[in-house]
């Protein structure tokens, strides 16, 4: 039997404002521990919390970017609940008058568009971690994230596989990093995702039984979860049993999803509206200030470079998926790379260094790309050369003449000491240029590549070419 | 630290109205740290005191009057009645039918806020925690059952109860929404009186330890919780003593904001009755005045 998975999705996103949602200490992340923390966001007893006003304003930002209404009336409420990484003993959040509500967005996956609904985007604190001491035998908190503010996005039921939900957690990431909303740095903790899924028969009009998944780190990991339970679930249907209503975490380490409660341990988190907290009144005026503070969005800048750079779809998507890509590659042609040569080494070399060293920033300015661009374009070093210098760039900025100076790469475009080594290539391969005599051009290229072979790469194999016909009387 | 955030309200206890009123113009006011608190102008209170009440106009809600007020208090508020007249201020009977719900609200609210806030009381961090328990859950449980008294945790229960699943419509929302019925039943009575004349409360001060049911302690404060449920500035002034030299207190309601008439009218009603510098002749309190200290 075929079956649909029916995925919701609830994202929390860090804010990058400066400061905490209810008191001014630092957001910055690596701090030593407890050293970004006052007593309001360590829960003493006698303070107030007072709104971050950008926290609010970050979150309509995101609001407008994933089409949703903004509240013009909104109020935090305590979610209760008993963990020692939660100093007051209740976080606030917001529980019935969500900041912003009714939204979708736009994605592709497996070769389709597909609009996937956001229920709302809400605001709420984050919680202090805990840090096990298996030396000692204790575990200690480290306050410095309790206070920091987040927007939680959750989605309509409308996700059907792992595929759209991977496209869907890109399209977010990108979204809060153009607006500026959260810096998405996955390592650092600042977007973590939650998975609610359920299968059913296809065709069936009722939904299964939905788990939730906690724990997901990367969406690398939100595509394993996803692969595991639903074939868990399928498992389970198809065995004639049934789906436990429960909260998973889950191991991406050994890719299996472990209970950590049920149904009957569900909490009751006594939510009520935050009484040391006046509501949030939104007015128009302000909704529109944010909506002309708003950034192109990637969208709009996929097609402005497919029509205005002639970039083909597929680049275009790729690049803007990214900000940091996208200013980058704006800036590389700004200072004169042709677009498609720019854009082709952005998503060729460069982002494949970029993973494999796992950076997210480019470490050396367009400027760089432009030049090594231009010495391939002027002849100077081959396109396999400027995959050195791109990867020695990589290690620090340095002049790319310089390095393909340093390096030996530089092309030898010097008609009279390459006919020396064309001529030796003829004397060494008369076999090869009968068949070049006789029209064969594979043996052209070969001869080509024996001379570059000779010249350790150097020769300029344009001007190689052309020697040989020349002295074939081709 | 609060105890029910969105009722408590601090204000000056003084011995005079002019002390009250200087206090009042130092503390009032916007406070950064604290967004509940009103961005509003102050009033220059004192330099109003003693521009006199006459033309105002008071209003005496009936029910404060009925069910269970101690006679000589009720006497008190009625005195008060003549000499706010005497002032040259109208005064007539009114009726607040639903502020007898208040003290429901009141409990219901009041309790759910301080369950919430009092749960940073965990032994976590600060504070009590128990000396022997075995995992995280019981050192909870030690902690808040040793570290609270009696009607404390009388009060978190009732509010974790007010809040739950199942029960936080029929309770904690059914509260909020009895308040705007309050809360709009005063304002309706603001747009013909200035300020209302209530008793302080409806006996004067019982023994310690003398009421041992927690409903009955509750009780005591039914005339003085309908202000904090409807969020309006009230005042309560010396009016006499009792047969047994026990202390009677009056009050005056007004609208938001309107902190100023109350002070004026607290400071004509005691330049004519006095009873700021009274005390209570406490040899003559019948069957002796047991004075107890609490052991701490």
């Amino acid at each position: 039997m075929d079956y649909e998975t029916i995925i919701g999705l609830e994202i929390h996103a860090e804010l990058s404002t400066e400061s905490k949602i209810f008191c001014s200490c630092s957001t910055e992340f690596g701090a030593d521990v407890n050293t970004h923390t006052c007593p309001v966001c360590t829960g003493m007893p006698g303070v107030l919390p007072v709104l971050n006003k950008k926290a609010v304003e970050y979150a309509i930002m995101a609001g407008l970017a994933m089409n949703c209404n903004i509240t013009r009336y909104g109020k935090q409420d305590r979610k209760n609940y008993f963990y020692p990484d939660l100093p007051k003993g209740y976080q606030i959040s917001q529980y019935d008058l969500p900041i912003c509500y009714g939204g979708y967005m736009e994605i592709e996956a497996d070769g389709q568009q597909k609009k996937i609904g956001i229920t709302r985007i809400h605001i709420e604190e984050d919680a202090g971690k805990l840090i096990h001491d298996d030396f000692l035998g204790v575990s200690l908190v480290d306050y410095n994230r309790a206070g920091v503010p987040l927007i939680e996005i959750v989605t309509e039921p409308d996700v059907r596989s792992a595929g759209e939900a991977k496209a869907f957690l890109e399209k977010v990431k990108s979204i809060l990093e153009y607006t500026g909303v959260s810096d998405c740095k996955m390592q650092e903790g600042s977007l973590r995702c939650d998975i609610n899924l359920s299968v059913r028969p296809m065709g069936q009009k009722e939904l299964g039984t939905r788990t939730e998944i906690k724990n997901i780190n990367s969406f690398s990991a939100a595509v394993r979860a996803i692969e595991f339970e639903r074939s868990r679930q399928i498992g389970l249907i198809s065995a004639g049993k049934e789906v436990a209503l429960a909260t998973l975490r889950w191991d991406d380490e050994n890719g299996i999803g472990y209970e950590m409660r049920s149904k009957e341990e569900a909490h009751d988190y006594r939510y009520f509206p935050e009484p040391d907290l006046a509501p949030v009144v939104i007015d128009d005026g302000w909704i529109e200030k944010i909506k002309n503070s708003l950034p192109e969005l990637p969208d709009a800048r996929k097609e402005r470079y497919v029509s205005d750079f002639g970039l083909p779809e597929y680049d275009a998507a790729f690049i803007t998926a990214s900000r940091k890509l996208a200013d980058y590659f704006e800036k590389a042609v700004e200072l004169g790379a042709p677009p498609k040569i720019a854009s082709n080494w952005i998503m060729g070399d460069i982002s494949r260094l970029l993973k494999d060293r796992g950076l997210e920033d480019i470490p050396f300015a367009p400027e760089y790309l432009v030049k090594t661009t231009d010495l391939i374009e002027k002849g100077v070093v081959s396109t396999t050369a400027a995959k050195r210098i791109v990867a020695e760039l990589f290690d620090g900025e340095k002049d790319p003449e310089q390095i393909a100076k340093e390096a030996g790469l530089i092309q030898v475009s010097d008609e009279s000491e390459l006919a020396l080594l064309v001529k030796q290539v003829i004397d060494e391969n008369p076999k090869a240029v009968a068949e070049v005599r006789a029209g064969k051009e594979k043996a052209m290229g070969f001869l080509i590549g024996q001379a570059m072979r000779v010249s350790k790469g150097s020769a300029n194999p344009r001007i190689i070419s052309r020697l040989v016909r020349k002295m074939l009387g081709l | 630290m609060a105890f029910a955030s969105s009722l408590d309200q601090i204000g000056p206890l003084a011995k005079t109205v002019e002390d009250c009123a200087l206090i009042l113009k130092h503390i009032a006011g916007h406070d950064e740290m604290d967004s509940t608190s009103a961005n509003a102008e102050i009033p220059n209170y004192t330099a109003a005191l003693g521009r006199g009440i006459a033309g105002m106009r008071i209003g005496v809600p009936k029910q404060y009057l009925e069910n269970g007020i101690q006679p000589e208090i009720k006497k008190a508020v009625l005195d008060a009645v003549k000499v706010y007249e005497d002032l040259g201020a109208a005064c007539e009977e009114c009726s607040l039918p639903l502020v007898e719900y208040a003290l429901y609200a009141y409990y219901l609210i009041s309790s759910a806020e301080a369950s919430s806030n009092l749960a940073r009381y965990d032994g976590v961090k600060y504070g009590f925690r128990a000396d022997n328990f075995g995992d995280l859950r019981d050192m909870y449980l030690k902690t808040r059952s040793q570290g609270f008294g009696e009607e404390v945790k009388r009060r978190i229960m009732l509010g974790t109860f007010a809040l739950s699943s199942g029960y936080y419509d029929a309770y904690y929302k059914r509260s909020r929404l009895v308040s705007g019925l309050i809360s709009d039943e005063f304002s309706a009575r603001f747009s013909k009186y200035d300020a209302l004349l209530t008793p302080t409360t409806p006996t004067t001060a019982f023994r310690f330890g003398e009421k041992a049911d927690p409903i009955s302690m509750y009780m005591g404060d039914v005339c003085t919780v309908a202000v904090n449920i409807a969020g309006l500035p009230a005042i309560s002034i010396p009016a006499g003593f009792d047969g047994a030299g026990k202390p009677i207190g009056i009050q005056l309601i007004a609208d938001r904001f309107e902190e100023e008439k109350l002070l004026r009218l607290a400071y004509s009603y005691e330049k004519v009755a006095g009873f700021e510098n009274a005390r209570p002749e406490l040899s003559d309190v019948k069957g002796g005045l047991q004075w107890t200290t609490r052991q701490s």
